[in-house]
C-alpha cells in the first residue's frame, strides 16, 4: 500500500521540488592548490519555486584523509536574520550510507529531503557505519523569520592534506552532502523538496603532494667498489634542463648505487646532479692505456683514401666517446687528445685540465638512461639531467661516465636506442676498437716479483701473452728504503715504451705502446726496474706494489691481467 | 789466549744485538715467541696490525725458492710479490707496508710454482 501511495503521489513530489542545498570553495582555484593550504566551504539554500524554510537541518561529511577540519562560522557576511540561531556538531570515523531504494523505487543520493526523512530520521540503525577516513557535520539553523536563500550560511574551513601514502591518487568528492531536512515550522510546511546543488567538492590540480620514495639508480662500472663514491644534488628544475636556486637535498650513493629520498613533491621538475667525488682515490685509473689507444686510434684517423684523405672518419661506437674523449676542450678529438691520454698514462703533469684524473678531479658525464648519448637540442650528447615523480613513476635510471674514460671501464656505456653506431649497417660490418675494449678481455699470465739481487732490489715485469700493443703498469716503492736507479726495457726494437718517475710520490708508471698496432711488445722480462736500498735487506716484501696493469691488443682487445 | 778473545769478542757482539732484531738464522737460533711456527712449513708475523714495518717468520720445508705474496684480503688482488731464496726451517725477515693503503691484507708464502704452503692475515693502519 506505502509502495503504491509513494508511486501515485511521486509526480506531485517531482512538481513540487522547492529548492536545493549547494556547497562550494570560495577560493580562487585558476592556479590550482597547494597542499596544507586552507579552503572555505560555503554552504547556502538555493531557491527552486516558493521554499521559505525557517529551520534548516543538514549533514554533510568529508574524508578525513584529504582535509583538515579547521574551523567554521555561521552567519559569516551577516544575512541571516538577527534572531537565527545556530548548532554545529561534528563526529570523526562516520559515513553516511545514503538509501538507495524506497518503496521499491530507486532513491538518489542527491534527494536530501528523502535521504534526510527515510535515508536517516526514520530509518533506524544503519543510516551511518564507521569508516575511519571520514567525518560528520551536523548544521541547524533556525529562526522566527525566513531563512534567506542564495545566502552563505555557514563556512566551514578545511586544510588541505598531504595524500601521499594514505592510498588516495587524487582528491576527488572530498565532500559529499548527506541529507537535508529544510521546513517552514511557522507554516507547517513539512519538510520542502531539497535537491543536492553541488554534491561533491573536488579538488583539481592539488600541488605539493609529496611524491613519497623517489629512487634515483646509478648505472656504472664503478659503482660495484665505488658506489659511495658518487654523490648527488636534486635542484629545483629550471626550463627544459636546467636548474635553479640552491640544492634540495644532497648526499652520497649508498652501496647499492641508490639514493632514496622522500623530500620531493609529486609532479614537480627536479634537476638531479651526479658526480664522483674528488677525494676519490681511484680517479687515476680512470683513463688507462686502452682508452689512450682509443682515442689515438680516433684522433689520428683519416679519410677512406688514405693519408692524403682528411675526411674524418670514425672508429667510435658511441656518439658519447666524442664528449669523453674530449680531453683538451677544442671540440673535436684529435691527435692533441691522444697526447693527453698518453702523457696521463704515462704520468705526466700539467696535462689538461679537462679530463678525469686526481688533479683535475672528476669530469662527469651523466643523465636518464633512456636519453643519454642520443644528442638532441634540449640534452647535450643526450643528458638529460630532470626527473619528474608523478603517483606512477617514482624510479629513475640515470647513467654516469667520466671525461677520459673512452672504454666506459669506470662509467656507464649507452644504452638508449640510437646512442651507438653499431646499430647502423656500416659499423655493423666492422669490430670496433672501442667495441673489442669493451668486450670480454682476455685473461693473460703475468709474472711480477721483487728480488734481491747483488744486494740491490729488482723488480721485473715478465710478460707472457704474445701480441699485446700497449701495456701500462703503475709501480710504488718505499722511499724511505729504496732509491730508483735505473729501468730497464726489453720489449723489442721499435717498441715505444714510457717510464715516468713522480719521485716525490715514489711512484713510477712505465708501460709501452705502438699507437699503430703494428709492433707487440717482445714477450719475457720486459720491464725492470732497479732499487739501492739505504739499509742491510734480507728480503724484499712489500717494498714495492702495483696498482694498475692493464694491456691491451691491436685490435682493441683488452688484456686483463692475472698476476698469480 | 787467541780463542779466549774470540768468545770475548763474540759475547760483545751478541750482548749489543736487540732480541726482535734476529736477520741470519742458523740452527741454533732462538725464534722470539711471537714468531714460533710450531709446524714444519707456514708463516707468521710479530703482529697482524702494521704501520711500517713487520717481522715475518718464513718456516719452509726445505732449501729453495719460495714466494710472498701481498693480497688484498677482500679481493683477493696481487699487490706485492717477492721472490726469495730461503733455507729450511725459520726464516725471520720483514715485511714493509709503507707504500700499502690502510686496509687488510693476506700474506701468502708458496712454492716457485704459486702452490699455497702457508697463509697469514694483517692490517695497515
Amino acid at each position: 500500500m506505502k509502495k503504491l501511495l509513494f508511486l501515485l503521489l511521486l509526480p506531485f513530489g517531482l512538481l513540487a521540488q522547492q529548492g536545493y542545498l549547494s556547497h562550494s570553495y570560495i577560493d580562487g582555484d585558476s592556479n590550482g592548490f597547494v597542499v596544507g593550504q586552507e579552503i572555505t566551504v560555503k554552504f547556502e539554500g538555493i531557491q527552486g519555486s516558493g521554499m521559505t524554510p525557517d529551520r534548516v537541518h543538514f549533514d554533510f561529511e568529508w574524508n578525513n584523509k584529504l582535509l583538515e577540519y579547521v574551523s567554521h562560522t555561521f552567519n559569516p557576511t551577516s544575512g541571516l536574520p538577527s534572531d537565527a540561531q545556530n548548532s554545529w556538531t561534528m563526529w570523526n570515523g562516520y559515513r553516511f550510507n545514503p538509501l538507495n531504494f524506497y518503496a521499491g523505487v530507486a532513491v538518489a543520493e542527491s534527494d536530501l529531503d528523502l535521504q534526510y526523512d527515510q535515508g536517516w530520521l526514520n530509518r533506524g540503525e544503519g543510516s551511518y557505519s564507521s569508516v575511519a577516513d571520514w567525518s560528520v557535520g551536523r548544521v541547524i539553523i533556525q529562526s522566527a523569520s525566513d531563512l534567506p536563500l542564495s545566502t552563505e550560511w555557514i563556512y566551514v574551513k578545511f586544510r588541505i592534506k598531504d595524500r601521499q601514502g594514505i592510498g588516495y591518487d587524487n582528491y576527488n568528492n572530498v565532500t559529499d552532502l548527506n541529507f537535508a531536512g529544510f521546513e517552514d515550522i511557522s507554516t507547517s510546511s513539512g519538510l520542502y523538496d531539497v535537491n543536492a546543488g553541488t554534491e561533491n567538492i573536488s579538488l583539481a590540480n592539488v600541488s605539493g603532494v609529496n611524491a613519497g620514495n623517489v629512487t634515483i639508480n646509478l648505472n656504472s662500472a664503478a659503482k660495484s667498489q665505488y658506489a659511495t663514491d658518487f654523490t648527488y644534488a636534486i635542484y629545483a628544475a629550471d626550463g627544459v634542463n636546467g636548474r635553479t636556486g640552491n640544492a634540495i637535498e644532497t648526499g652520497n650513493f649508498d652501496a647499492n648505487g641508490q639514493v632514496i629520498t622522500s623530500n620531493l613533491i609529486v609532479d614537480e621538475k627536479y634537476y638531479v646532479e651526479i658526480k664522483v667525488s674528488d677525494q676519490a682515490t681511484w680517479l687515476d685509473d680512470v683513463l688507462t692505456i686502452t682508452d689512450a689507444f682509443i682515442i689515438f686510434k680516433q684522433g689520428n684517423a683519416t679519410g677512406a683514401s688514405g693519408p692524403g684523405d682528411t675526411t674524418s672518419q670514425n672508429t667510435f661506437d658511441y656518439s658519447l666517446q666524442y664528449l669523453i674523449g674530449e680531453l683538451n676542450n677544442s671540440g673535436n678529438i684529435t691527435p692533441a687528445d691522444a697526447y693527453q691520454a698518453l702523457g696521463h698514462v704515462q704520468g705526466v703533469e700539467g696535462l689538461s685540465e679537462w679530463f678525469t684524473n686526481s688533479t683535475n678531479g672528476s669530469k662527469n658525464v651523466w643523465g636518464r638512461v633512456e636519453q643519454l648519448g642520443v644528442s638532441t637540442n634540449d640534452y647535450y650528447f643526450g643528458q638529460k639531467y630532470i626527473i619528474e615523480p608523478t603517483d606512477a613513476v617514482k624510479s629513475f635510471n640515470f647513467g654516469h661516465a667520466l671525461i677520459g674514460d673512452v672504454d666506459f671501464s669506470h662509467g656507464y656505456a649507452p644504452t638508449a636506442e640510437g646512442s651507438s653506431f653499431s646499430t647502423t649497417s656500416q659499423a655493423q660490418a666492422r669490430m670496433s676498437v672501442t667495441s673489442r675494449a669493451l668486450s670480454q678481455a682476455v685473461e693473460s699470465n703475468l709474472d711480477v716479483i721483487s728480488e734481491l739481487i747483488d744486494g740491490k732490489v729488482h723488480f721485473t715485469i715478465n710478460l707472457q701473452e704474445e701480441g699485446v700493443v700497449g701495456t701500462q703498469f703503475n709501480i710504488n716503492y718505499d722511499d724511505t728504503i729504496l732509491t730508483l736507479d735505473n729501468v730497464i726495457f726489453d720489449t723489442g726494437n721499435t717498441m715505444t715504451n714510457f717510464a715516468n718517475h713522480k719521485q716525490q710520490q715514489a711512484k713510477v708508471n712505465i708501460g709501452s705502446l705502438d699507437q699503430s698496432g703494428e709492433v707487440s711488445i717482445k714477450t719475457g722480462n720486459a720491464y725492470k726496474l732497479i732499487f739501492t736500498p739505504n739499509e742491510t735487506l734480507q728480503n724484499t716484501s712489500g717494498l714495492v706494489t702495483f696498482k694498475l696493469t692493464e694491456g691491451i691488443k691491436a685490435d682493441g682487445q683488452k688484456v686483463q691481467f692475472i698476476i698469480k | 789466549m787467541k780463542k779466549l778473545l774470540s768468545i770475548l769478542a763474540l759475547l760483545l757482539v751478541l750482548g749489543c744485538t736487540q732480541d726482535e732484531e734476529f736477520i741470519v738464522v742458523d740452527e741454533n737460533q732462538e725464534v722470539p715467541e711471537a714468531l714460533f711456527i710450531e709446524d714444519l712449513v707456514g708463516i707468521k708475523l710479530s703482529s697482524s696490525i702494521v704501520s711500517d714495518r713487520v717481522a715475518m717468520n718464513v718456516k719452509l720445508p726445505s732449501d729453495g725458492n719460495y714466494r710472498v705474496k701481498i693480497r688484498h684480503s677482500m679481493t683477493n688482488e696481487l699487490i706485492s710479490q717477492e721472490k726469495l731464496t730461503g733455507k729450511e726451517g725459520d726464516n725471520i725477515l720483514k715485511v714493509y707496508v709503507n707504500t700499502l693503503e690502510k686496509s687488510s691484507y693476506k700474506l701468502e708464502l708458496t712454492k716457485e710454482n704459486h702452490t699455497v704452503v702457508g697463509v697469514t692475515l694483517f692490517s695497515k693502519f
